[in-house]
């Protein structure tokens, strides 16, 4: 190794690096520039920040695709997977960040704080996506939580806010002591931190005879307890719908995208070599040997969760917090294909998260615009929106049934492709034409996916019968201006031309 | 179970020292003479004379100062390992040292754009 390699050994990291110039840069402008300009000269600094690392990101510099592979002793890996999640991520950061320029519920607080905090959360998120130890996984999934906690609870006067934040973490600081204890235990089997060997060793152990299966099932789960707060799975999910609804809404939008994306790529990152070995497919069923836990693991999970988000979701009278449930039965979704050991069910989750992460964002920033202009996210603050602002209501509508998967949409592909890859993972499963209980198995998750996307149209048209068919007391029109009435055209253009998903495919197929 | 047999003097050093303890507090409260003073049953305060009680409000400001206090120890103490590492025999190249102390400059900048923060901010004023 030579001196030059020591530097170039950064190179990989370089959006990241640029991330945290810029989170130094807002805090010292946030010091320096008066009250008054703070929210621009801030906004348009960090906005510009992650663009630049977006770029970078996008078009790696010639040594980055050289140095591919690992970096800092294997700390740190570059794969497909890494760059389409911080490619998300970083997209989700500079979206929110206009979201948090748009929103009059952070005006009147400096917004340097709160920027940079959104930017460190980012940076979390993306290095938890390319850490290959669980040493680095830990620390910048702590990054994400820390800077998460203080969003949640960012407008201090609002007892909600205070409410969510505290919430938070105490879920938050539990569930991430209950992960490190889990990976204490990878570490007691098999004397190592970093991801790859550990799995390299479980997956040669799980091979020989006597292998006993409980104390890797035992950590696996225990490190699915701090991944599944992330993603707001069920039975960690209780936090969701109090923190969706107190912390400001700009934060809940980034929640619900950045910091679930974040909790899916770091399962996808563990359990990835997992996928690629295909061998557990056809098991899943059989026995108790060796990994075939996991499949039904994921599975029941899969189905608790989407199940009890959209039961609960349909007595909810807030719209942050229905969107709040409605993030969960989505994680459940995403769930059922972690339960397809195979590539192609990781690349289904992937394309899913894309399409969820455009119609949610979209679907968000209605609720924005309607808390700016109407002062609430009750159902009552939704009614004769399309009476007094037809666009606003019927981006609304768009993404209400992309979110439902009901064409023509970007949901819709999204659904698709995901009971596409557990469907014929059930065929399969299958002999000639006789049914085995591993393709039953999966056949049975795509029918309880498809009854609970017939129940999630019910809750989401709630909103839209609220939208449509009430009348407000006040019925004046509503102006918008120019932000408000482009982004949301903008997001709503995005979902549904998204149908044209061959982009995403190719994106996503690099994998 | 033969995985865990590297384990079991430690085991018996968490039994024989546990043991030291409890048997030592037992014995000397079994066998030692009682003659309890007013003196003696005063708390240990390290020399000083407890004038009041113990139980009183304290400002918060003094958990501020403990958190600041507390980012700037743990920065002691990696600056530490690192100069030792610096100076150490047999750096893996020659131009290591640069690279080492432009990563601990960097480290150094953001610690003191915190340092500004936290002044600019007001949390080192007392009062």
């Amino acid at each position: 190794m030579t001196t030059a390699q020591l530097y170039l050994n950064c190179l990989p990291i370089l959006p990241e690096i640029i991330l945290s110039a810029v989170i130094c840069l807002v805090v010292l402008l946030d010091m320096f520039v008066p009250l008054g300009r703070s929210r621009v000269v801030c906004g348009l600094v960090a906005f510009a920040g992650t663009i630049v690392a977006l770029q970078v990101v996008i078009n790696p510099p010639v040594a980055v695709e050289a140095a591919l592979g690992g970096t800092f002793g294997g700390m740190i890996t570059m794969d497909g997977l890494s760059q389409f999640f911080r490619m998300l991520f970083l997209g989700g950061a500079a979206i929110t960040i206009v979201f948090t320029l748009g929103s009059v519920e952070t005006i009147h607080y400096r917004q340097g704080e709160f920027l940079s905090l959104i930017l460190g959360a980012t940076l979390g998120a993306c290095l938890l996506v390319a850490s290959n130890n669980f040493l680095m996984f830990f620390l910048s999934l702590e990054t994400l939580s820390l800077c998460s906690y203080v969003l949640a609870a960012y407008i201090k006067h609002q007892r909600l806010s205070a409410e969510a934040g505290l919430k938070y973490l105490l879920y938050g600081a539990v569930a991430s002591g209950v992960m490190v204890f889990g990976i204490s235990y990878f570490y007691g089997m098999t004397g190592t931190v970093q991801i790859n060997g550990v799995i390299n060793s479980v997956m040669i152990a799980s091979s020989m005879p006597g292998f006993n299966v409980v104390p890797f099932l035992l950590a696996t789960v225990l490190v699915l307890a701090g991944l599944g707060f992330k993603m707001a799975m069920v039975p960690f999910q209780s936090w969701a719908p109090d923190v969706y609804q107190g912390a400001p809404t700009p934060v809940t939008a980034f929640l619900s995208v950045v910091s679930k994306g974040a909790g899916f790529a770091a399962l996808l990152r563990v359990t990835l070599p997992f996928f690629a070995t295909n061998a557990t497919v056809a098991n899943a069923t059989a026995g108790l040997a060796g990994m075939a836990h996991l499949p039904v693991l994921f599975a029941i999970l899969a189905v608790a969760t989407m199940t009890f988000g959209n039961l609960v979701a349909l007595r909810q009278t807030d719209v942050k917090r229905l969107l709040a449930y409605s993030s969960i039965a989505h994680a459940g979704f995403l769930l059922m294909g972690m339960s397809v050991f195979q590539p192609d069910s990781a690349r289904a989750i992937m394309f899913y998260f894309f399409m969820y992460f455009v119609m949610n964002l979209g679907a968000f920033w209605v609720v924005i615009v309607v808390i700016n202009r109407i002062g609430g996210s009750d159902l009552a603050h939704f009614r004769g929106l399309a009476y007094r602002n037809w666009k606003l209501a019927a981006a609304m509508f768009i993404f209400l049934i992309s979110l439902t998967g009901i064409p023509p949409t970007a949901g819709f592909v999204a659904k698709l492709i995901l009971f596409k890859v557990v469907i014929s993972a059930g065929i399969s499963a299958m002999q000639g034409a006789v049914m085995t209980p591993a393709s039953w198995f999966y056949f049975g998750l795509a029918i309880v996916g498809v009854i609970n996307s017939a129940i999630s149209l019910v809750y989401y048209m709630k909103i839209m019968r609220a939208m449509a068919f009430e009348r407000s007391d006040d019925s004046s029109r509503l102006d918008l201006n120019w932000v408000e009435a482009g982004y949301a055209m903008a997001f709503a253009a995005a979902t549904v031309g998204l149908l044209y998903f061959e982009p995403i495919a190719n994106l996503v197929n690099q994998l | 179970m033969e995985y865990l047999h590297p384990y079991i003097p430690i085991l018996m050093i968490v039994v024989l020292a546990a043991a030291f303890a409890v048997v030592t507090i037992i014995a000397s409260a079994l066998i030692g003479p009682h003659r309890p003073g007013r003196v003696k049953a005063l708390p240990y305060e390290s020399g000083m004379v407890p004038f009041h009680e113990a139980n009183i409000r304290l400002p918060i400001k003094f958990y501020v100062v403990a958190l600041l206090f507390l980012l700037f120890d743990v920065e002691t103490v990696l600056i530490l390992t690192w100069a030792i590492a610096f100076r150490a025999p047999g750096a893996p190249m020659p131009g290591f040292q640069g690279y080492a102390f432009l990563v601990m400059l960097f480290f150094m900048i953001i610690l003191v754009i915190g340092l500004l923060y936290e002044w600019r901010k007001g949390a080192l004023k007392w009062t």
